[in-house]
């Protein structure tokens, strides 16, 4: 169960993937918990880069690399734990 | 000192020295500058005598779009295989996303095209490029691409 203010964060981040790949599903289609590459989503390593480009401009924030990347964009609950670690960190 | 000596190299190379590309598919003439690790400009002169004018149209011969866009590309790639490849390797960069282009007038053969390509974001393997084709100082197309870098062993 999300706290409201998570909630908001969570329809923002998956906002967020649906524009920057231009996913043909409405945002609150996407599970928190969904894989986002593969078999889940279907994301590919060039979604992965619109990504990282739209986390940069929507939160500010940078993912240093494909280690970070690679835990950090797994799934929407797992962008959403990023960005709260990097704001409150 | 070792950048400005690889930009030094880049401008004094042949085309087949920086792209794994062979004919007929090279669609670049020259690197004429690099500035940083960033940007890249080359150019390439639309002969009269070029394969393809003679179906692209017949009587009214005009470059096809997608091979600006193939002479863009290839410009990018060598910028790519500069930022992100060591040297002496045999990486091929794949074109793997084209957006946003923009064919903003027809390039005549005799022109002689300006590509400008600049390095945008960099994650893992892949590598968003902004590309630009100028004659006689006019954009004539535009627009992103995306390269996924590909080790060759």
């Amino acid at each position: 169960m999300c706290l409201p203010d998570d909630s908001e964060l969570y329809l923002r981040v998956k906002t967020m993937i649906v524009n920057a790949v231009k996913l043909k599903k409405p945002p609150q289609d996407i599970g928190d918990k969904e894989t986002l590459f593969g078999a889940g989503l279907g994301l590919d390593s060039v979604d992965a880069l619109e990504l990282v480009i739209a986390i940069e401009k929507e939160f500010g924030l940078r993912i240093p690399d494909a280690a970070v990347g690679a835990q950090a964009l797994a799934s929407v609950e797992s962008i959403v734990n990023y960005v709260k670690e990097q704001k409150n960190g | 000192m070792l950048k400005s000596k690889k930009m030094d190299n880049i401008v004094n190379k042949t085309i087949t020295d920086l792209l794994p590309h062979r004919e007929p598919f090279i669609f670049l003439d020259k690197v004429v500058s690099m500035e940083g690790l960033n940007r890249i400009t080359a150019t390439r002169t639309i002969k009269k005598n070029d394969y393809y004018l003679k179906g692209h149209f017949p009587g009214y011969p005009i470059l096809p779009g997608v091979l600006l866009v193939e002479s863009m590309a290839q410009t990018a790639g060598i910028l790519c295989s500069q930022n992100l490849s060591k040297d002496n390797n045999q990486d091929i960069y794949f074109l793997t996303k084209i957006t946003d282009v923009k064919f903003k007038h027809p390039v005549l053969p005799g022109s002689t095209l300006l590509l400008k390509a600049e390095i945008l974001n960099v994650f893992n393997n892949t590598v968003k490029t902004r590309v630009e084709a100028e004659v006689n100082g006019m954009i004539v197309a535009e627009g992103e691409l995306v390269f996924v870098k590909k080790e060759v062993k």
